[in-house]
């Protein structure tokens, strides 16, 4: 029934566009019109149906009549907004606690970021080896990860803990679990994210402007905070505002290390999931969550439209960067060395921490971990699956790879429409097309649960609520990759092939998709690989059925089954870097000869 | 090649924004002709062809061509090929794919748009190259990819977007010949957009005159050059000095007109006596020693250009260009000019 609606309407869209070209709208070209009706009702259904349905979830009271003063006394609820951790022992608010961290957060990644980029752009130490492997880990690892090697680090048995008990007889405490542990692992999760926003940065810092500085009589650290820091600002503050939505959409890491400090994303949660359930709270909850992402994703949306620090130019820039003074370069190495050194523990331990037999205890290695999530027995019924993990480990390998290709598919038309054509409502469509990448993965999912749990739409449980919900997640990246790409393609190319008689979808695939092939490579990776490592969304979406890997951990997690955890979590890992090998290799490399771009301005 | 159609423009206006570019511009072109859209950059020229083109849509007015209204269908359902400036070639095809690409977009069997790629790509002179890349290509060859790309179509008009300004001064020639040429020989009817006058006279049929996004006056280019009717077409045609003149009396066809103090007989152009402004091209200007009769005047700069010298001279209508060979006047010396009334015209 559902199929047969879905049907029909695509059928209705493609009369419509069919009308529409007629008529000369996007200069006649039906593909076109018809992929942006297409993408427009997708993105209306599957975007902002289930946000306003948050709304609408926050708004109503008992009986589903629109309640303004329980929306009210919901919206301003003691244990969102309370002080009292000020002036008291008593916790403050979720909100409050959320902010708090994420301000932290985002300046210590900003900071962190800036230092590792510096390192590695003005100074003579071989690191660039070190930043394209960081640049790959933050997206290959789920983000709980980081919050699970912590807790195998200075968790109640962890190796810090078991040395302070041997060394100096301190009992085993739980200190990390709540705001320290929260930070070190954000800290850990989203720093390599601001590091490869601010290379980008620091970069983009024109030389000649420094030798100008210079030339001008400055000394150099004067000249670096009177004229490359300014010129870097808009850079550290997106920075800082990539921290900034990071962590207040953290999931995994709240879950595996909050203890008794909450934040929203798993307040949310606990409001739906848990014993509570209560929509009201649980949409209260989503929409002060979501007016933070919304409102630092506009301010960034701000930041980047200005653009004034890019100094790069077509001009050929030949200026020597200015070498940093001594005494910061060792300021710099001071701290950027044990955080590096910390990073390959923590990452180690996640590869190596699933060998050991139990934690803290007995750490001879063991296979078991593996064996039990990843059993296969020959039986007389053939290859019998006997490990636990199996399941959840084919399900999310299933809608990750139906959805990456979705995604990329669609983000990439997308992009195609929105800087090839010509349209009233441009500005609203680019927003449309955008939006879920500012919105928490916590608040897609209760919007979706909210949403399609009841006709006419009717999708909890199934696994295509999953891979619809990653589809329109994932996107945005389709989008801005796209639009990157499309950037360097000349417009001629796409005209001449429109005179040529090719309509718009012969141009799409005989001369964008071959020139575009890195973004589509890039669209599909990331695609696949935030499929297979989030958490935030699918756990309000998954059902017995359709566990997914991430939420196994989870679980295995939340059940001090740690072993398993860790192991499943190595194996995801690998798995993702073999993906993405595998990936590159498929699609290949644009084929164009050695000044192919070049030689059509 | 199939029949060539005329192209028919009907008060198109084209509106980015709130400002129209191209503005109530309307003409014809007839088959088998060809027409230059000519003008400074942001005349309009470039959105009128792509007009024509299907690139952009008119804000109001018609396009018809071949007779049919096509103003409302998509580039890629006209039966026009259009040349780009940057060629706009496919980089990851080869040479013998780009040109097919139009056979093959419209439904030709592969084998069958490749022979057709290679009857195209032997009128323009590329046999052989059929396997290259167009990154492979010299900017003269993948000018011809481009052509033949245009051509295989057997459109029913083509229209070139300044096809040479990517070129060399001499290939510039050569590839202006070899178009005009093939024009000729296949009958095709083309609008050909540039901003180079020399271009735009040595191709013509006709030529359009564009600035502001409308039509400052058109016709066959031997008469535009003459005798324009529009300073601006004067001096943008013929680099010609704008002065005052004044028309003293008419004798039948003819005038005379007193220009700095010196009086020449020019056709009358229906015009009363009285104040008018004189176009002067300043190879119309003769130099001569001083003492001769004539107008007087002093050279302030002059420059070697290579077959003749372009002198600024001041005289008492203002500073005036001429370029002459022969005789080398230094700056400062005192001349004498000496007008022919064939490169004198009177202008609004």
């Amino acid at each position: 029934m559902l199929a047969f609606s879905a049907l029909l309407t695509f059928v209705l869209v493609l009369l419509a566009a069919e009308a529409l070209a007629r008529r000369g709208a996007l200069r006649g070209d039906r593909f076109a019109v018809a992929s942006l009706l297409t993408i427009a009702l997708l993105v209306a259904v599957f975007v902002f149906l289930p946000l306003s349905k948050v709304m609408a979830a926050a708004v109503q009271g008992a009986g589903g009549r629109i309640d303004l003063p329980a929306f009210a006394s919901r919206l301003t609820a003691e244990k969102i907004w309370t002080l009292a951790c000020l002036s008291s022992a008593r916790s403050c608010g979720v909100a409050w606690n959320t902010l708090a961290l994420a301000l932290i957060t985002a300046a210590g990644t900003t900071l962190l970021g800036l230092v590792l980029a510096l390192l590695v752009t003005r100074t003579a130490l071989p690191l660039r080896r070190v930043a394209r492997l960081l640049a790959v880990l933050p997206v290959i690892t789920p983000p709980f990860v980081i919050g699970l090697a912590i807790i195998l680090i200075c968790g109640r048995s962890g190796l810090i803990n078991a040395l302070l008990e041997t060394w100096l007889g301190v009992p085993p405490s739980r200190w990390i679990y709540g705001l320290p542990g929260l930070l070190l692992a954000q800290l850990f999760a989203f720093t390599p994210i601001a590091f490869l926003v601010l290379i980008g940065v620091v970069e983009g810092v024109s030389p000649t402007l420094e030798e100008a500085g210079q030339t001008l009589g400055g000394r150099s650290i004067h000249v670096l905070r009177t004229v490359s820091l300014p010129l870097m600002a808009p850079g550290l503050a997106n920075a800082f505002l990539v921290g900034f939505v990071e962590s207040i959409a953290d999931f995994g890491n709240p879950l595996v290390l909050g203890g008794s400090f909450n934040v929203l994303a798993t307040e949310v949660y606990f409001a739906l999931v848990g014993a509570q359930y209560d929509q009201g709270r649980a949409a209260a909850l989503a929409i002060v969550l979501l007016a933070m992402a919304l409102g630092a994703f506009l301010v960034q949306q701000r930041v980047l439209s200005g653009r004034a620090f890019t100094s790069v130019t077509g001009k050929g820039d030949a200026g020597i960067p200015l070498p940093l003074p001594r005494g910061l370069v060792r300021t710099l190495q001071a701290v950027a060395f044990p955080w590096l050194a910390f990073t390959i523990v923590v990452y180690g331990m996640a590869l190596a921490g699933g060998f050991v037999a139990i934690w803290g205890r007995d750490h001879s290695l063991t296979l078991r971990h593996f064996v039990k999530a990843f059993g296969v027995e020959w039986g007389p019924a053939g290859w019998l699956w006997t490990g636990g993990a199996w399941n959840s480990l084919w399900n999310t390998l299933r809608l990750s790879a139906v959805a990456a290709p979705l995604s990329a598919a669609v983000g990439l038309l997308a992009a195609y429409l929105l800087h090839r054509t010509r349209f009233a409502g441009r500005r609203a469509f680019e927003f449309g097309t955008l939006l879920s990448f500012a919105v928490p993965g916590t608040v897609i999912g209760i919007a979706y649960v909210l949403a399609f749990n009841a006709p006419p739409i009717e999708l909890t449980g199934s696994g295509l609520i999953i891979v619809i919900c990653l589809v329109f997640r994932n996107m945005p990246v389709g989008v801005r990759g796209g639009l990157a790409s499309l950037e360097q393609i000349d417009r001629s190319l796409d005209e001449a092939s429109s005179t040529l008689g090719a309509g718009g979808f012969t141009t799409v695939r005989r001369v964008l998709l071959p020139l575009v092939k890195p973004a589509l490579v890039g669209a599909l990776v990331y695609g696949f690989v935030r499929s297979v490592t989030t958490v935030s969304a699918v756990i309000f979406l998954i059902s017995g059925d359709t566990d997914m890997a991430t939420t196994y951990i989870i679980g295995r997690v939340v059940n001090g089954d740690y072993g398993v955890a860790i192991a499943y979590s190595a194996v995801l890992i690998v798995l993702m870097v073999a993906v993405i090998v595998v990936i590159q290799r498929l699609v290949g490399v644009r084929a164009v000869g050695a000044r192919g771009a070049e030689s059509v301005p | 090649m199939s029949a060539a159609g005329t192209i028919e423009l009907r008060s198109v206006t084209k509106r980015f924004g709130g400002a129209a570019v191209v503005d109530r511009v309307s003409f014809t072109v007839e088959a088998g002709t060809l027409v230059t859209l000519l003008g400074p950059s942001g005349c309009g020229k470039t959105t009128t062809l792509r007009m024509i083109a299907g690139l952009e849509t008119p804000s109001e007015g018609q396009v018809l061509i071949g007779g049919r209204d096509v103003t409302a269908r998509a580039a890629s359902e006209r039966n026009v090929s259009l040349v780009f400036q940057s060629y706009a070639l496919f980089p990851h095809l080869t040479v013998l794919d780009n040109v097919a690409y139009g056979p093959r977009a419209r439904g030709a069997r592969s084998a069958d748009a490749h022979a057709r790629a290679r009857d195209a790509l032997a009128l323009v002179g590329l046999s052989g190259f059929e396997g290259r890349l167009p990154a492979q290509l010299s900017g003269g060859q993948q000018q011809r990819v481009a052509l033949a790309r245009a051509l295989v179509l057997e459109p029913g008009a083509l229209l070139f977007d300044e096809p040479l300004s990517n070129l060399d001064a001499r290939l510039r020639r050569r590839v202006r010949d070899e178009i005009r040429a093939l024009q000729r020989r296949l009958g095709l009817s083309v609008v050909y957009v540039t901003h180079d006058r020399e271009e735009a006279l040595a191709v013509s049929d006709r030529i359009i005159v564009m600035d502001h996004g409308r039509i400052v006056e058109e016709g066959p280019p031997i008469e535009l050059f003459e005798s324009p009717r529009t300073r601006f077409v004067a001096e943008f045609l013929a680099e010609a000095n704008i002065v005052p003149g004044r028309l003293l009396a008419a004798h039948g066809d003819g005038a005379d007109v007193e220009i700095a103090g010196h009086v020449v007989r020019l056709p009358r152009c229906g015009r009363a006596p009285g104040e008018v402004t004189v176009a002067i091209r300043p190879d119309a200007i003769t130099l001569h020693a001083e003492g001769d009769a004539g107008i007087a005047g002093r050279v302030l700069r002059a420059a070697f250009v290579g077959r003749a010298v372009e002198y600024a001279i001041e005289t008492s209508a203002g500073e005036l260009l001429a370029i002459a060979s022969g005789t080398a006047f230094v700056p400062g010396a005192s001349v004498s000019l000496s007008l022919l009334p064939s490169g004198i015209a009177l202008v609004d």
